[in-house]
């Protein structure tokens, strides 16, 4: 392994350690961050079940519908009340909250030691930026192994989408849905987006302040609920808003291409302002 | 080795905190940084080592601008302000991950610096139960375990008993018999005195005296320490 690629290897076992087992328990509140709407659809369709309006348990796919749907687009009239999606926005913006402060906190602590002996501003920028991309891998593998785990407490883990579940509590139509295309909306669009606004929202953290980047980053999932516009992120990862779900929609391959494009950006930018970056020493925040 | 310091400015936020800098300092050298609470001298330190960067001016290792040329010195020791490590780890563990990170140095070598500043490279103890004179020591240790060309201390002998303040003096004197380049911060005017071979005095963001400290002082402090 040439020295480089040593010390990358170094950094990336650090920010495991530090940025994700030092900081095991943001992670157990991704647990219950998909448990109770899984547990609310679960106990949902049982009744549903007894009652006759649906015929079997949640799939895999129907928990997926629940939890990522968001809202439909907002057209404010005098008779229409502005509802916060709050399911899609706690995932969200918890996100943010565990992907948060840890780079840039790192550097009050002993990453500064850490970052005298890499040599590069660079190296350990893209190191960080990894690290934010195996923390959205993880969040999410978090929330689909706790999917599954009630799916298949339920006896269900069809990856189909059940078209009675998806109409009755989801108030969405997926029969014409190719199964596919619905499962690259609800797992692969997430996950990407989400990666992109992790790497925006440390940048911003270093060009502002994490708390700033946060709060930022929260106010932009808000907006993305009111405001029906491709510019903002959260419309992309809105079930409801992807053209497979409304005509004029955000189609799934621009969606990708966008936010593959807003996290370039992030990491180029990031990468420019980190190689001027004054290092002071911070409390962590 | 020397580190040469050209009309270096930092303005932060508005303020200036280095204003007009010239320095140039050489190997073999213990460099003082002389000056009241807020003076610059932390900030010149950071410089020094490229953890902030001149507004106007430039900073240079062996004549490689850094920023430009380098992101930081490529042989530097540094402990500014507190020092920083993991807590869930214990000295040892926390300068075995830094020292990993070059790979230049085996196990042995870090237990001897942690040897050296006296304390024990077994001790079980996390990083959190240690008080504010051992985290100093393994601050120390961190910044000389590699031998490096450059080390920057910055109140070195803070929170650090008396038998703390010999080993600190030992440790520069062995430094600078192995030709590297000490810069150090000091509140203490005397132990300044006894540490340097050149102070420099800092107000308001600038260099505004040097004074070269004479062998013969050094030495009959030195005989004190012996005694």
């Amino acid at each position: 392994m040439n020295k480089n690629a040593h010390i990358f290897a170094k950094l990336i076992r650090h920010d495991l350690s530090q940025g994700v087992l030092r900081c095991w328990w943001k992670y157990v509140f991704v647990i219950f961050i998909f448990a109770v709407p899984c547990g609310v659809l679960f106990l949902c369709t049982k009744n549903g079940i007894r009652e006759g309006i649906v015929t079997s348990q949640a799939s895999v796919t129907d928990y997926l519908i629940y939890i990522l749907k968001g809202i439909r687009v907002y057209i404010p009239t005098p008779d229409t009340k502005f509802e916060v999606p709050i399911l899609w926005l706690i995932v969200y913006v918890y996100l943010a909250f565990v992907a948060g402060s840890y780079p840039i906190d790192d550097l009050a602590l002993s990453g500064q030691q850490i970052l005298l002996r890499t040599q590069k501003r660079v190296q350990w920028w893209l190191g960080k930026c990894l690290w934010i991309v195996l923390n959205a891998i993880i969040f999410f593998a978090i929330g689909y192994a706790v999917i599954i785990c009630f799916a298949s407490v339920g006896g269900n883990l069809s990856l189909k989408p059940s078209n009675d579940i998806v109409r009755v509590y989801c108030e969405m139509d997926v029969s014409g849905v190719n199964t596919g295309s619905l499962l690259a909306a609800v797992t692969v669009l997430p996950l990407i987006t989400a990666i992109a606004l992790s790497l925006l929202q440390t940048t911003l953290a270093i060009i502002l302040k994490p708390i700033y980047a946060f709060l930022l980053i929260a106010c932009v999932m808000v907006a993305s609920a009111y405001f029906f516009t491709w510019v903002l992120p959260g419309n992309h990862i809105m079930l409801l808003r992807n053209a497979l779900m409304m005509d004029g929609g955000i189609p799934t391959p621009f969606s990708l291409a966008y936010m593959t494009v807003l996290a370039l950006a992030s990491i180029i930018v990031g990468c420019v302002v980190f190689r001027r970056y004054d290092i002071l020493n911070k409390e962590p925040s | 080795m020397y580190i040469e310091l050209k009309d270096v400015t930092k303005t932060i936020k508005g303020a200036t905190v280095l204003e007009d800098v010239s320095l140039r300092l050489e190997s073999g050298k213990v460099c003082g940084l002389q000056g009241k609470n807020g003076c610059g001298k932390t900030m010149l330190m950071r410089c020094m080592c490229g953890l902030i960067h001149p507004t106007k001016g430039s900073v240079s290792i062996n004549g490689e601008i850094l920023g430009k040329d380098l992101s930081f010195p490529r042989s530097v020791g540094v402990l500014i302000e507190n020092p920083a490590f993991i807590d869930a780890y214990t000295g040892f563990h926390n300068l075995k991950l830094l020292a990993s990170i070059q790979g230049r140095i085996n196990d042995e070598q870090i237990r001897e610096s942690i040897r050296k500043v006296g304390l024990d490279p077994d001790d079980k103890r996390k990083y959190r139960k240690y008080s504010l004179g051992m985290k100093q020591r393994l601050g120390i240790a961190a910044a000389i375990m590699e031998e490096p060309e450059i080390v920057i201390l910055d109140e070195p002998i803070n929170a650090l008993d008396e038998k703390g303040v010999q080993l600190v003096r030992g440790i520069l004197r062995e430094l600078k018999e192995k030709g590297a380049l000490i810069v150090i911060a000091c509140h203490d005017k005397e132990e300044m005195e006894a540490l340097s071979d050149e102070i420099y005095t800092m107000e308001e963001g600038r260099i505004t005296g040097c004074l070269t400290v004479s062998t013969a002082s050094q030495q009959e402090m030195e005989a004190e320490d012996e005694t």
